[in-house]
């Protein structure tokens, strides 16, 4: 009995050993290697992402010439991100002439692209969202797939020099150009991310709607206010009105 | 004299510049002696030990860790408050030079790969927190038992030589004492995981409490052992007898002294990890099976006090470990030469020794960390029972029969301003067949327990390619 204790003590002996030597072993070339070119993780936006997996689930991508905006992928979406219009061609077939995805609802579940009939719509490799990082390769998929905002190489070059200048040393009308594209924070391009709306004409709209809105709460605010003020003004007249009489 | 350790009482002697220093004197020394090293040496250090796992944890994972928080926020936030009598464009000013200093410059970057800013960062993060209290909680138990693990994890501390004029309390009885104060630490994990209110928590308290009433065991076992070598409750004493004149100091460390003070060196670590409920015996946090134990309810700084609880529990074992078994603050080789330095020089070199020995432990725990899983709970008894006490007996048994065999004691040597202890007469001889006749037989032994028990299981066989 105690041979066997021993020998199990033994045995545990070993294999501590043995695991602290394989962790030691990572450590210290780990630790050797400057700037952890051995490390797994990749600092992501210092360093270009090397490393994607073969089945990443990234941006949407429509091919819109062989789309037949059945909204397939509208019904199978469970968060509504597709904004879609269709019209007939010459051969009588119907082609998307909008095909909007609201990458700020997306969850990337890639239900969409199950259901997809012609196989037109695709998950991409692609998973940035920073025109400053990746500029062309994102504004071309925008392109692709029949905006209302239509931005050839002219135009991804000067959104990407605009965009990395801070904002207050842009001409009025370059700013002005830079917010018919990109969204208040000044990074992303309408309609793909952020506030939800996909076009021009749109976020003028919700931007009026929003002033309005706020308009009626100040209004009603201020009505409150010299409403609560009135009653106050009464409060104290009336008791002195009564008082020692 | 007032009895409080000779560092106090050299200072309140100084203060008051009488033999007899009245009680303000003396309290002013306290707090100077004692708390403020408390302060200024445990908290910063225990907080460090964070970043030391992470990056260790990191680097074994083949990650980077924490190196992206930038040290510059809270140094402005620092200038700011510096210099808020100043207008904000001085104070701005004063900044920007600052950060052009050619060592700012270069050290900046540097810290911030190691992760330091992170400790800012999460500090501010964790002050910024909600305290929340749960509704069905013990409010003023589950209040409580955050500082009661904290003062559990300080209070030992007070008797731990740092260095040979650092010395908050020299007890007679030390090592009971660092063993009966650090059972406070149960007490706070049973608080907090019954006043939390919560299932969970329960659970963690409940396995806490047994796992570290079991493991007092081996570690009072462990204890009593050097205590017996030594024969000394004294943790000072305990360093001056390890001491020995000449190059080689540490030939007179408890851990080369007898293969039995080596065992117990070995199973003390082990159950010092238990009892700071590191993995792999954090049974009490266990969050696959327990959320997060004993802390599931607590946020802020709270949570962060049962985290730096941990760490200077860590800190205390390590200090422990390197008192017990590796001669304290005493350097390797030359003591003797330190220990005749003018004092203040003597114990900064003795507290840097110090650090790396405890630091080296540390190192030593976050490295068992990220290689072991964690035990089962029945697995966490069974080894403290079946095997680490077990262990633990046999040496005290070997240790004693060592002892007894070497019959008496001869005079020891006088260390620095303490006086001569006497030591186990041993002699050379007696060393070495004390070294060579357990070693021996246990070769032996293990020689047949693993012909006879065949070797390992073929799945672990493979693991580690081969073996025996
Ligand atoms: S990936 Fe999922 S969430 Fe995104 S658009 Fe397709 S169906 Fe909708
Ligand atoms: S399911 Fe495919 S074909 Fe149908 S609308 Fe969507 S992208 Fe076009």
């Amino acid at each position: 009995m105690i041979l066997s204790w021993l020998n199990d003590v033994t045995e545990g002996l070993q294999s501590f050993f043995t695991g602290m030597r394989t962790t030691g072993k990572f450590l210290v070339e780990n630790l050797r290697d400057e700037g952890g070119a051995k490390a797994v993780t990749r600092q992501y936006p210092l360093h270009a992402a090397e490393v994607v997996g073969e089945r990443q689930r990234g941006h949407l991508h429509n091919k819109a010439d062989i789309c037949i905006v059945c909204h397939a992928c509208d019904t199978a979406c469970p968060v509504d991100c597709f904004k879609m219009d269709g019209e007939r061609d010459g051969n009588n077939k119907m082609r998307a002439s909008r095909f909007d995805i609201d990458l700020s609802k997306c969850i990337y579940c890639g239900l969409c692209v199950r259901a997809c009939p012609t196989d037109s719509l695709s998950m991409t490799a692609d998973f940035q969202m920073d025109p400053r990082l990746d500029g062309e390769r994102y504004l071309f998929r925008r392109n692709s797939s029949q905006l209302d905002v239509h931005l050839d190489a002219a135009d991804v070059g000067r959104l990407q020099q605009l965009s990395r200048l801070p904002r207050e040393q842009l001409s009025p009308a370059d700013r002005e150009w830079l917010d018919a594209r990109i969204d208040v924070r000044g990074q992303h391009l309408i309609g793909m991310y952020g506030l939800g709306y996909f076009t021009p004409e749109e976020k003028a709209q919700a931007d009026a709607e929003r002033e309005a809105k706020k308009k009626a709460k100040d209004a009603a605010a201020a009505a409150a206010k010299a409403k609560a003020a009135a009653e106050a003004k009464t409060k104290a007249e009336a008791p002195s009105a009564g008082g020692p009489g | 004299m007032t009895g409080l350790g000779y560092a106090v009482d050299a200072v309140a002697v100084w203060l008051s510049g009488s033999p007899a220093p009245g009680w303000i004197a003396v309290t002013v020394a306290v707090l100077l002696v004692w708390v403020a090293p408390l302060l200024a040496i445990i908290f910063p250090v225990a907080a460090l030990g964070q970043i030391v796992e992470r990056k260790v944890a990191a680097a074994i994972q083949r990650r980077h860790g924490p190196n992206s928080a930038s040290l510059e926020g809270p140094l402005r936030f620092g200038f700011r408050v510096l210099l808020c009598f100043l207008p904000r464009a001085t104070q701005d000013r004063a900044f920007q030079r600052f950060l052009k200093l050619p060592v700012v410059r270069s050290l900046l970057p540097i810290l911030q790969k190691l992760g330091i800013g992170q400790l800012a960062a999460d500090g501010i993060k964790m002050l910024g927190k909600e305290d929340i209290v749960p509704r069905g909680a013990d409010g003023a138990v589950f209040r409580l038992a955050p500082y009661l693990a904290l003062t559990g994890a300080f209070l030992p501390f007070c008797v731990v030589p740092f260095a040979h004029h650092l010395v908050m309390l020299e007890v007679s009885v030390g090592a009971l004492y660092v063993i009966a104060v650090s059972g406070v630490t149960v007490l706070a994990l049973l608080m907090a995981g019954w006043g939390s209110g919560n299932k969970f928590s329960m659970l963690g308290g409940m396995r806490a409490v047994a796992q570290l009433v079991s493991y007092e065991i081996p570690v009072g076992l462990a204890v009593a052992g050097v205590v017996l070598w030594s024969g000394t409750m004294d943790l000072h004493a305990i360093v001056a007898q390890q001491y020995r004149p000449g190059v080689f100091t540490f030939v007179g460390w408890n851990l080369v002294q007898s293969p039995f003070l080596a065992m117990l060196a070995g199973v003390f670590f082990l159950a010092g990890l238990a009892e700071c409920q590191r993995t792999p015996f954090d049974m009490a946090e266990a969050e696959s099976e327990l959320v997060s134990g004993f802390n599931t309810e607590y946020s802020g700084l709270r949570w962060g006090m049962f985290a730096l609880a941990e760490y200077t529990e860590m800190l205390l074992i390590g200090a422990l470990f390197a008192t017990l078994f590796l001669g304290g603050y005493q350097s390797p080789i030359g003591e003797q030469w330190i220990v005749g330095l003018h004092p203040l020089l003597a114990t900064l070199l003795h507290l840097g020794i110090f650090a790396v020995k405890f630091l080296a432990s540390l190192f030593l725990m976050v490295w068992i960390r990220w290689t072991l899983p964690r035990y089962r709970v029945d697995q966490v008894m069974r080894l403290c029972w079946l095997t680490l006490v077990p262990i633990c007996l046999v040496a005290v048994f070997g240790l004693a029969v060592q002892l007894v065999l070497a019959g008496g004691t001869e005079a020891g040597t006088a260390y620095g301003r303490l006086a001569a202890l006497p030591r186990p007469a041993l002699g050379v001889l007696g060393h070495l067949l004390g070294w060579a006749v357990p070693v021996l037989l246990l070769g032996v032994l293990v020689r047949i327990a693993r012909r006879r028990h065949g070797g390992m299981h073929p799945a672990l066989r493979q693991l580690t390619g081969g073996g025996s």
